[in-house]
């Protein structure tokens, strides 16, 4: 299964994706656009520092959205049903209709990476962009430090 | 070879948040960026906010372009008092009721003074404009009174223009001026300065030197460069160079010199605001505008390209290397890496510019392979306010009244200044040709200046019957009749002093109200990209001025400050700022406006909007 | 391949879980599944909303409707199981049907517990476990002014809201000295109660319902033990739950508050398994057997359940269930709080306790360490990364090296990053939750 991965050397922490995801996930095209809209709208994608300043490794930084995990505990703990594993793309989704923002889902995710949307009382999540060719994320990299692949081509670091 | 377009696509996705203007890199206790989606932070280190860092970027983007004009005013200046004391210089007083006429604002008394004489009193008050501390700038006086005394009251006169860019850069350093309205009171003070000011005296004292443009023919589009003559281009910004330039290319041993080399004569050809320059006093061809730079050199057809000062593109050493081209640099100011360098202030720069022609000449031979494009088009420029103002009138008895008269009746709609640069993130020359195209259709007249007056020239817009086949009715009418075309080119992009000129001469013939806001006129700058173009807009929307900018502004991180300069500011000011990147919808808002100032003086008889579409496009082929 | 005849009792959580489980490894095998309920599948944490007219009735179901049919289970809806038989391998129904096992799943779940001085018989008694309870309370409202909620918990709290939605006036009726006591300190249900109160709910904290007064067989009010009396037209019982094990009361099935489990979610019988409500698991923070009558504890013992049931091979290597975890998560009046294991230690002496108070901004956060590995949380106003810090307790994280961030607002998957190294990074790239 395709997923989003972010190269950690590459990331420069300039959250260029957070601003794309979000205007992805606007319903409309421009960022200018994009902030005027109320409730404003959400970025499932969020830049966190991996790295102190003041160690010899120095800053640095990754692009964090959610896994699609295989045994997803999101899935588990929705009391409602609405988060379930796409048959056909194999992502995992939140219905909004079904969600009551009860966050659940965001007690149990280990990554930190599902959002409190309250204003819409519901929780939102990465989606991998489903109606766009390649996430918006990875569009918006300014060095193509994220990519979308199979697990094969990403650049999973082993112990 | 590499172009503009290239680099821009590799500069996609830009930054939103440099796009939105909340990123800031002030001082180093960031860089700090503003999460316009109120997830991350929502305050730099320092604790300012998304208005403060937006007004501050913004600010600083005014006192750049104020610099940059100001400065090439300085240069002038400097250059008209060398002309006064050295007659060895090569340059000279060319026109003398200008002279006359600048010596009156800055209130030098002629008395029974020689030229030479009043020039360098004129050189000298004028330099001392820049380093004045205390007082108001001169030109200043040739604001209408209301104007004055709006800008009095709110304290915002520009003292001098050093001072004003200087505080300016203060105030918008770590820490010290926190609200963003009371910064961006300075940045008009800031931007008067330069259109008032620094963009003035160079207007002005260009004319003095080299003689106030009337129309003239020309011609525009890369078709101009020669397959058989010396192509010498000329690009950036002080007519300082040019104008030796084009003299050094009419000297009859350098016609020889170009003859011996196989040539059958020289082709000087400028690009950007010096071919602006060059076309409006010498009717010289142009070959394009800023973003065609590296397309003239790429006709393998320019033997040397010959650069001063802004929008001069550092990618031009690479795209020379890949042809013949010899990339010459003549100002002080302005050096790049892998280009030889001729200074054209030092000793003599006449003989300089002969040196440069010299070079181009015998590089000629050098020339490989050439493409150059058939794509010409012809066109008449030259309209200084000056000029306008005896067209409408007459030699005795020049007037901005039948100007006023033909507005008040409605056969002209209002007036709109389209200036400003191109810029890669927009389809090129488009919105300039389409905005223009549909206010002359709404019977608007259209004053250009820059890089706009260039797109608008190659669609042909600057050729009077062609323009006419789009202008409605009621502008064909008058411009026939009195012989201009409805799209008037009236020079570079400090040359937008001449409209502020213009727009405060149509108050002062009366009927239209007492002050620049009161007129039915707007601004635009469709395609703008430099800081110029922000102290530009930002000095037309301190003089009253309804001013759009295409493409989009660094400002959407703050609905605030948005707010602040998009609505607040006309109350302030009589003049707000807009955005709007798409060109028929600017048009809309310049034909909107137009109409509710002429409701208010009591003119209004709205008429339906006509779009600029495919037809009349058509229509421009000559 | 050999064939399996699986029994599960129960519709609900675990069961699903445990079906969908099974499904997944074998398609062949027989499933018969027994409920006492008549509803179609539905979510019993939504009853609140059901009640509140946040969700209507379609949004109760927490699969589709064809979800049975779908995994091939025969359900036998409305049915109770009278006995259990584990060496017969049988069970027995109340309307005489027996159904054999290979393998049986008890998820019988649990039940509300009623005092003994509450007549449940009375109109306007009620209980808040079912779609049937649900409906019974929605009929009711109408012509109703006031409720009594007796039991400050999560069921009652919600409970309490969706009445005062409903447009009553609402009194919760609590023994301990604060509200969601099981969840929450006494200094978090301060900041909840501030908003409870708000919103016009009555709370009266170290009280009980001495005696429910009633006219014609109806709930007219209640009297509390200090003496208060309350009108009230209906009485919700939301006090505590007990296991659902009448079905075992004959065998030798050992049960302590629940039904005895190992990690494979095994009873003392092999092939007799139990999940949810109904089961008594190892609890990872309280290191001590107990019943988490949970949701998200449900699901995870019926995916044990269902992987074990499903593996014929008996050398196979069983899924093991880490533990469970007393966890909730609540979204009251826009105040989010979640809350993890032990939060009220008795003996704080053992534990380091990190705080952050913010009354004025609603927010509380709270975490209970004992040797470097957390034991539980609250979290009230600010719950972003919770999950990560419940991560941390699963895996019983050494949370030193970040000790003095783990309260902060900015506390993310990237301090573990920083700490775990590439290990942890792998494991989020994989997509590996646990």
């Amino acid at each position: 299964m395709k997923r989003i991965y972010c190269i950690v050397e590459k990331c420069l922490a300039c959250r260029s994706c957070e601003i794309a995801c979000a205007v992805a996930h606007s319903g409309v095209e421009r960022v200018e656009d994009a902030v005027k809209i109320r409730p404003l709208p959400k970025h499932r994608i969020r830049v966190e520092s991996i790295g102190d300043r003041n160690t010899p490794q120095g800053i640095r930084s990754i692009a964090l959205q959610c896994r699609h995990c295989e045994d997803p505990l999101c899935a588990q703990a929705c009391i409602t049903g609405g988060i379930s594993r796409d048959p056909e793309t194999g992502a995992i989704v939140n219905n909004p209709d079904k969600c009551v923002a009860c966050w659940s889902c965001i007690m149990v995710c280990p990554f930190g990476v599902i959002v409190r949307y309250e204003d819409c009382r519901r929780a939102v999540k990465c989606d991998h962009c489903a109606d766009r060719d390649e996430p918006a994320c990875v569009e918006a990299c300014p060095t193509r430090a994220i990519l979308y692949c199979e697990a094969e081509d990403a650049p999973i670091p082993v112990e | 070879m590499e172009t503009v377009w290239d680099r821009s696509e590799q500069q996609e996705p830009r930054c939103g948040f440099g796009e939105m203007g909340i990123c800031c890199r002030m001082c180093h206790m960031g860089p700090c960026r503003i999460d316009p989606f109120g997830q991350g932070a929502k305050l730099g280190v320092c604790g300012a906010n998304a208005e403060l860092i937006v007004a501050r970027n913004f600010c600083r983007m005014v006192a750049g372009g104020a610099a940059a004009h100001s400065d090439h005013g300085r240069s002038v200046a400097r250059t008209l008092l060398l002309a006064a004391k050295n007659p060895e210089s090569g340059y000279a007083v060319k026109d003398g009721n200008k002279l006359a006429k600048v010596a009156g604002i800055l209130g030098i008394d002629p008395g029974n003074k020689t030229k030479e004489e009043i020039a360098a009193a004129v050189a000298e008050k004028a330099l001392s404009e820049f380093g004045r501390q205390e007082g108001e700038l001169s030109f200043i006086k040739q604001a209408p009174e209301a104007r004055q005394a709006l800008w009095r009251g709110l304290n915002i006169v520009p003292r001098g223009i050093d001072r004003e860019i200087v505080e300016m850069m203060h105030r918008t350093t770590m820490g010290v001026d926190q609200e963003h309205k009371n910064l961006m009171l300075h940045a008009s003070r800031t931007a008067l300065a330069d259109g008032w000011g620094g963009s003035m005296i160079a207007t002005e004292l260009q004319d003095v030197l080299f003689g106030t443009p009337s129309p003239v023919r020309g011609q525009v589009n890369l078709g101009v460069l020669s397959e058989t003559d010396v192509n010498v281009v000329v690009h950036g910004h002080e007519p300082v160079l040019s104008e030796m330039l084009v003299l050094a290319a009419r000297d009859p041993d350098m016609l020889k010199l170009a003859e011996s080399q196989g040539a059958s004569g020289i082709n000087l050809a400028g690009i950007c605001c010096t071919a602006n320059e060059v076309l409006l006093r010498h009717g010289l061809p142009i070959a394009g505008n800023i973003l065609q730079q590296e397309l003239a050199v790429a006709t393998g057809a320019v033997d040397a390209m010959v650069v001063d000062v802004q929008c001069i593109m550092p990618s031009l050493p690479s795209a020379s290397k890949c042809f013949h081209t010899h990339l010459i640099t003549t100002s002080p100011k302005g050096k790049i890496e892998g280009a030889r360098h001729y200074d054209i202030e030092a000793e003599n720069a006449l003989h300089s510019a002969r040196e440069i022609v010299r070079e181009a000449i015998l590089n000629f031979p050098n020339r490989g392979n050439t493409e150059i494009p058939q794509e010409k088009m012809d066109l008449v420029a030259g309209f200084s306010h000056e000029a306008i103002h005896y067209m409408l009138g007459g030699r005795f008895r020049g007037s901005y009244a039948p100007l006023n008269d033909n507005i008040i009746n409605g056969r002209i709609k209002g007036v709109a200044g389209v200036v400003g640069c191109c810029n890669p993130k927009v389809p090129y020359d488009r919105e300039h040709v389409d905005l223009v195209g549909e206010l002359i259709a709404n019977d608007i007249l259209v004053v250009q200046t820059g890089c706009s007056a260039i797109s608008c020239a190659k669609a042909g817009f600057l050729v009077p019957d062609t323009a006419h086949k789009v202008a409605g009715k009621g502008l064909t009418e008058v411009c026939e009749a009195v012989g201009m075309p409805p799209v008037l080119h009236s020079g570079s992009c400090v040359d937008n002093s001449r409209i502020l000129v213009a727009l405060s001469e149509m108050v002062k013939a009366g009927g239209l109200g007492s002050d620049i806001s009161d007129l039915p006129v707007a601004g635009a700058a469709p395609e703008w990209m430099s800081e110029k173009a922000i102290s530009i807009g930002h000095y037309f929307v301190s003089s009253g001025v309804f001013t759009v900018f295409g493409v989009g502004l660094p400002v959407s991180g703050s609905e605030t400050f948005a707010r602040h300069i998009f609505e607040e500011f006309e109350a302030i000011l009589g003049g707000k700022w807009a955005v709007e990147p798409d060109a028929g919808k600017m048009a809309g808002l310049i034909i909107d406006h137009i109409n509710g100032k002429r409701e208010k003086l009591g003119i209004g008889k709205a008429r339906e909007r006509v779009l600029f579409d495919m037809e009349m496009r058509r229509n421009l082929a000559v | 391949m050999t064939f399996m005849k699986i029994v599960i009792i129960g519709n609900s959580a675990a069961s699903t879980a445990a079906i969908e489980t099974i499904r997944a490894e074998d398609k062949d095998s027989s499933i018969v599944q027994i409920s006492e309920e008549r509803h179609p599948l539905y979510s019993r944490c939504l009853l609140s909303y059901y009640l509140a007219d946040k969700i209507d009735k379609n949004g109760l179901a927490y699969r589709s409707a064809d979800f049975h049919k779908k995994m091939d289970v025969q359900l036998h809806p409305g049915r109770c199981v009278e006995e259990v038989d584990p060496a017969g391998q049988k069970v027995t129904c109340s309307d005489g049907s027996a159904h054999s096992f290979d393998r049986l799943l008890i998820a019988t779940g649990s039940s509300a517990k009623i005092p003994d001085n509450i007549p449940e018989t009375l109109r306007g008694v009620f209980v808040l476990r079912t779609v049937a309870d649900a409906e019974a309370i929605k009929q009711k409202l109408s012509g109703a002014k006031k409720a009594v909620v007796l039991g400050g918990g999560l069921v009652g709290m919600r409970a309490a809201d969706a009445l005062c939605r409903a447009g009553l006036k609402v009194f919760v009726v609590i023994g301990s000295n604060r509200i969601l006591s099981r969840m929450i300190d006494y200094e978090a249900a301060r900041i909840v109660g501030t908003r409870v109160r708000d919103n016009d709910i009555e709370v009266m904290t170290g009280s009980d319902v001495s005696e429910v007064l009633h006219k014609d067989g109806n709930v007219v009010g209640v009297v509390t033990d200090n003496g208060l009396m309350l009108d009230c037209e209906i009485l919700i019982v939301a006090k505590s739950v007990r296991a659902n094990t009448g079905l075992i009361r004959n065998t030798d099935i050992k049960t302590r508050r629940g039904i005895e489990t190992n990690a494979s979610m095994q009873t003392n019988y092999e092939n007799i398994y139990a999940a949810g409500d109904v089961a008594e698991t190892f609890d990872i923070t309280t290191e001590e057997y107990t019943v988490n009558a949970l949701w998200t504890c449900a699901v995870q013992q019926g995916r044990i359940a269902g992987q074990n049931i499903a593996r014929r091979d008996a050398a196979g290597i069983p899924a093991k269930y880490a533990g469970s975890v007393a966890m909730n998560s609540l979204n009251f009046w826009g105040i989010p709080i979640i809350s993890f294991g032990v939060t009220v230690p008795e003996d704080e002496s053992r534990y380091t306790i990190l705080k952050d108070s913010r009354p004025e901004q609603n927010v509380y956060k709270k975490i209970v360490i004992a040797d470097n590995r957390i034991k539980g949380l609250i979290l009230v106003g600010r719950i972003a990364n919770a999950g990560v810090l419940f991560s941390l307790v699963q895996n019983k994280m050494d949370v030193a090296p970040f000790m003095d961030q783990l309260l902060g607002d900015r506390f993310n998957f990237g301090h573990v990053v920083r700490h775990g190294g590439k290990p942890v990074l792998e494991k989020y790239y994989r997509g590996l939750s646990t």
